[in-house]
């Protein structure tokens, strides 16, 4: 929680974005009490295996903002306005 | 020496998004409806991407992580099928990740399916490297991304938890 608050992002995108880094091993949970704390594990990214992190990452972070535009495009359609441009700021860049 | 690899060689996105599949084939080929790639605390209102959609043509588009680091990005069309399917080879000639023009169709592939599920979109997206890319090419490839994508997101999460 208290991670996700720097980020304008929604607290399961955080926590898909976490998913990612803990598969890669950059970041490790651990529990106490009702805290549960990330570390982040510097040492790790040399020997990360998963060297397709950076782009999986890439993706998934333009696909959380694609969901929040497709939105505007289907309220503009359904009003019957043509599309009109927006921007979101939901997001934190790679 | 090119020896093909059986390392990790890609990954498959999948996501159902609620929307028609023409409106989601419209936020990637439309520049109008592209802001969504854009970063948008540091992206100039106005900016657009430049989209030439025609098998051959490029999309592109100016990535601005930061005040002093930006970089071009986007994709040269392999495959075109309206509503369907959109197959590019992601990057730029001089961007991330970079497109060598004397090596075409050497970089890395995306392939993006749009299917209709009700009223809804199941899109799955698919990052390849190309058959015949060696070790040394995926590493180097894998090495860029590291540099350019990567740095900047551990930098940023580094300067955060140590603020």
């Amino acid at each position: 929680m208290e991670l996700a608050k720097p980020f304008d992002l929604s607290l399961p995108s955080v926590s898909r974005h976490l998913k990612v880094l803990e598969t890669t091993g950059l970041v490790s949970k651990s529990r106490s009490a009702q805290w549960r704390r990330c570390r982040l594990q510097p040492a790790q990214l040399r020997a990360a295996d998963d060297w397709l992190a950076p782009y999986r990452e890439f993706f998934d972070t333009r696909i959380d903002r694609l969901e929040e535009h497709l939105k505007t495009m289907v309220a503009d359609r359904k009003s019957g306005d043509s599309p009109k441009p927006t921007m979101h700021e939901d997001t934190e860049e790679i | 020496m090119t020896t093909p690899t059986k390392t990790q060689r890609g990954f498959t996105l999948t996501r159902t998004l609620d929307a028609p599949r023409d409106l989601v084939f419209q936020a990637w080929t439309d520049p109008d409806q592209m802001q969504w790639f854009f970063n948008p605390k540091m992206t100039p209102p106005g900016e657009r991407a430049e989209v030439d959609l025609r098998v051959g043509g490029a999309w592109r588009l100016r990535m601005v992580v930061s005040e002093d680091h930006e970089y071009i990005t986007g994709g040269i069309y392999l495959e075109i099928v309206p509503v369907e399917r959109l197959v590019f080879e992601w990057g730029a000639v001089g961007g991330w990740p970079e497109i060598d023009p004397a090596r075409a169709g050497a970089g890395l592939v995306v392939t993006i399916d749009f299917a209709e599920s009700g009223e809804m979109t199941e899109m799955v997206l698919r990052l390849d490297f190309p058959e015949g890319a060696s070790d040394d090419e995926v590493r180097k490839l894998l090495e860029t991304g590291m540099r350019h994508g990567w740095g900047d997101t551990i930098d940023r999460l580094v300067a955060k938890f140590a603020g």
